[in-house]
């Protein structure tokens, strides 16, 4: 038990300081040693679904040619998580309550602000979008909940009146999705805000990305952007290999391997906060027995998980989302404990229990737990769908499966998605009075450190009952092309790449 | 006879076309999941997805789709796109366009150094080209597709030498013409791949025909090996030949779809793959379509060419 313990710590430290050297490492020698030049066109190879649709930045989370653009590239949002998971404005200059209730909020628009189509950013675009989020289908709704008013004040200054109170409002601007679009927006022409314009979209097979001269910040430096999808990730890897693309994003851990060692190449490696939730309904049974639920948790090894699946690209989660929220509790961490899982599990009479777990992606973590499981007496039988079949409708009544993406972000971010009031993405069903009743007095709560100790008890009661097994925050790890300059040395969204892209060059 | 043939060959191909379109429609609907929950993916909500099925004609029932579908075709319009909301036409076509130049380039290779090779082992059979070549053949008919691109890709691209493109990437706005080296490694690939079954066959064809009864008379009248080769035998020889390169040409049309693949070649192909996964109902009908109307057509010309090379038929 005690050498149990004493090699998981070393490990964890041997991860720890192969994260930093290589984060570290890769930041010096990436932005001492290289300074980007102007202009020049990089490709990016990212895998996934060619086919791209009309392009709705506040819709479908799958298309690439708009997953780039949100990204603070074509379009941008009011507010911003910033490299470490602060908040930061972008297109807002300043988002402030207008009374104690936290339901009134004077958003300041940035002055001087162009579309691409030449258009000053007013108060009206402001409002269209925020509309526009609001309606049915979209992916950040429920960020900003419902809507009492909109108010014009002036051409730079919004007023909106929240049907409930959101102390974190300018938190619950900040997703990707959020954009700010012009009023009127016609996909078909899409025009945003950021550095860059869209160029040509050629269908399944590029998205361009042209350099927009009149951005209100600092200004790109790469000409054009082209985005390559791939079906296949060992076709991306030989691109990259043959030079025909200077990056490919998102890569597996395992290819990382294959240019190890070859200085033609390097590796961006950061943590993030992002993670693969295996999903537990937590109004039927078995998994509304809490007992279940905690011993599951307590019997993955998420060491495994992280070195197995993740090849020690990845830290150690305990099963708590927004890692890099300044009010993030770090002290919640979760040791493996087969016994007290098995003593669990036989107190609720649970042993013996056959569970089928459905996945999208991620089927190893799943086989890791599916595993771990034997040892307390649950058969779980693991089921891999596709996109198409994952996403049907069963989606939302699941009772047990896991492997869609959650990107990092703020805890009240995720939560007003996941488990708070009305939840858009409830699939666990959390009516936790306890909880939801503290969620409230937090979203009331203006003093920021107030809010802080209420969101403490928040994280608290996940730890204790939550309905998500998070075994790790996985890194994002990207290859490029060693004349790449510009890469950032960390960037907790898990978009590190796509939000380095103003900041890209080609080495002088 | 000869056009009484082609009608009612045509006829029933357009029969099969109804068939396999039938088929392909109901068994992509029978698939789990949709375009909808595709497009949606996590925000796949109950509300989101009926509103995105009605924005698409995906909320009708699947007879009266793919009635719309049907009658749409006999007015030559292919319907549209669950992914891009534009017409299929506009995905195919240039794709359609990359797969037929893909097929062009193989058969402007493949069949003339399957032909040679052919003819040259069969007329000197046992000899060490013969053995040799056989040797190879039979080695590589045993090896799949897409090892036989790994092995290329490897070779010639990423590992030893640096010559050419691993993938297709054609620069946005610029045809595959524009940029013939993507086309090598493909073509390549697809030359090893059908150069076994063509090569043998030619070789065993001739052989055939140069053990026959009418060669052996035509030399010992004394005619000159070449004429004897030429004239005669290869001549008849032909016939199977031809049978073989349209089954070839149907073939590569269809079992492009690896290749394409594992070279991001913008063809029909991998646009089909990405169809399928994205549930893209029509323009997987489009595609598959495309190569079973290729099919019957290939197959179709090489019946004709037959007739017109065999009296036998002709009359």
């Amino acid at each position: 038990m005690t050498f149990e313990i004493r090699r998981r710590s070393f490990l964890k430290g041997a991860v720890g300081l192969a994260a930093f050297s290589a984060v570290g490492g890769l930041a010096s020698q990436a932005t001492a040693a290289q300074t980007p030049a102007k202009g020049g066109k990089l490709t990016i190879g990212t895998q996934g679904q060619a086919g791209l649709g009309p392009i709705d930045p506040h819709r479908p989370s799958g298309d690439l040619g708009i997953n780039i653009a949100n990204q603070f590239n074509v379009f941008e949002a009011l507010t911003k998580q910033s490299n470490e998971g602060g908040i930061e404005m972008c297109l807002a200059e300043s988002v402030t309550p207008g009374d104690d209730t936290a339901t009134v909020w004077v958003i300041k628009i940035k002055k001087g602000v162009s579309f691409h189509n030449g258009n000053e950013l007013k108060a009206d675009d402001v409002i269209f979008s925020l509309k526009r989020i609001r309606e049915p289908g979209t992916m950040t709704g429920g960020h900003i909940g419902p809507v009492k008013s909109y108010e014009k004040v002036d051409n730079h200054t919004v007023r909106l009146v929240l049907e409930a109170p959101r102390s974190w409002f300018p938190i619950a601007l900040s997703d990707p999705y959020s954009s700010i679009l012009p009023a009127g927006y016609d996909p078909k022409a899409p025009v945003g805000t950021g550095p860059f314009k869209y160029g040509a979209v050629v269908q399944s097979q590029s998205v361009t990305l042209d350099r927009f001269d009149k951005y209100h910040g600092t200004p790109a430096l790469l000409d054009s952007v082209v985005l390559r999808p791939f079906e296949d990730a060992s076709a991306m890897l030989n691109a990259l290999q043959s030079g025909q693309i200077d990056i490919i994003n998102d890569v597996d851990a395992s290819l990382i391997g294959e240019v190890e060692g070859d200085t033609k190449f390097k590796v961006y490696n950061s943590p993030t906060g992002k993670f693969y939730p295996i999903q537990m309904r937590t109004d039927v049974a078995p998994f509304n027995d809490v007992r279940l639920r905690q011993a599951l948790r307590l019997v993955i090894d998420r060491q495994a998980v992280l070195n197995s699946v993740y090849n020690g690209n990845a830290a150690l989660a305990s099963d708590l989302y927004g890692r890099y929220d300044p009010d993030f509790d770090k002290a919640l961490t979760r040791e493996r404990d087969v016994a007290k899982a098995k003593s669990l599990i036989e107190e609720a009479g649970l042993t013996g229990t056959a569970l089928e777990l459905v996945m999208y992606n991620d089927m190893a973590t799943a086989l890791v737990l599916a595993d771990n499981a034997k040892e307390i007496g649950i058969n779980i039988t693991v089921k891999q769908l596709d996109g198409a079949s994952f996403f049907n409708e069963e989606y939302m009544e699941r009772h047990f499966f896991g492997g869609d993406y959650w990107p990092s972000g703020p805890i009240f971010l995720i939560s007003s998605l996941a488990d708070g009031p009305n939840a858009g993405l409830d699939q666990i069903r959390w009516r936790d009075a306890e909880y939801l009743d503290l969620w409230k007095k937090a979203s009331n709560t203006l003093d920021a450190a107030a809010r802080r100790d209420i969101t403490m008890k928040l994280q608290d009661i996940l730890f204790e009952r939550g309905g998500w097994i998070i075994p790790v925050y996985i890194n994002e790890l990207a290859l490029c092309k060693a004349e790449v300059a510009g890469l950032p040395a960390f960037d907790q969204s898990g978009a590190g790449i796509y939000r380095a892209l103003p900041g890209l060059g080609f080495a002088s | 006879m000869l056009w009484r043939h082609v009608i009612r060959r045509s006829a029933l191909g357009v029969f099969t076309l109804f068939l396999i379109s039938l088929i392909i429609f109901f068994a992509t609907n029978v698939l789990p999941g949709d375009a909808a929950r595709a497009i949606l993916g996590r925000s796949a909500t109950p509300e989101a997805v009926a509103m995105l099925k009605s924005q698409l004609g995906m909320d009708r029932p699947l007879s009266v789709q793919y009635l719309a579908w049907m009658g749409g075709i006999l007015h030559l319009d292919m319907g549209m796109s669950f992914i891009s909301r534009g017409p299929v036409w506009d995905i195919v076509a240039p794709r359609l366009m990359n797969t037929l130049l893909l097929l062009a380039a193989t058969s402007l290779v493949a069949l003339p150094v399957s032909f040679v090779i052919g003819t040259v082992m069969a007329i000197k059979p046992g000899r060490l080209f013969d053995n040799a070549m056989n040797g190879f053949l039979i080695g590589t008919a045993g090896i799949p597709e897409f090892v036989i691109a790994i092995i290329l890709v490897l070779l010639l691209s990423t590992q030893v030498f640096h010559l050419l493109p691993s993938t297709a990437l054609v620069p946005p706005g610029q045809s595959v013409l524009e940029n013939p080296q993507v086309l090598v490694l493909p073509v390549l690939t697809l030359t090893f791949a059908v150069m076994p079954y063509l090569g043998r066959l030619i070789r065993a064809s001739l052989m055939d025909a140069l053990a026959s009864e009418y060669v052996v008379t035509a030399r010992l009248k004394g005619l000159s090996p070449r004429v004897v080769l030429l004239r005669h035998a290869m001549r008849n020889s032909l016939v199977p030949s031809i049978q073989a390169a349209a089954l070839t040409l149907a073939y590569i049309l269809g079992g492009a779809v690896v290749v394409e693949f594992i070279f991001q070649y913008p063809g029909l192909g991998s646009a089909l793959q990405s169809a399928v996964a994205q549930r893209d109902v029509f323009v997987i009908q489009a595609i598959v379509l495309i190569f079973a109307f290729g099919y019957i057509a290939f197959n179709m010309v090489a019946d004709i060419l037959t007739i017109l090379m065999t009296p036998r038929l002709r009359s």
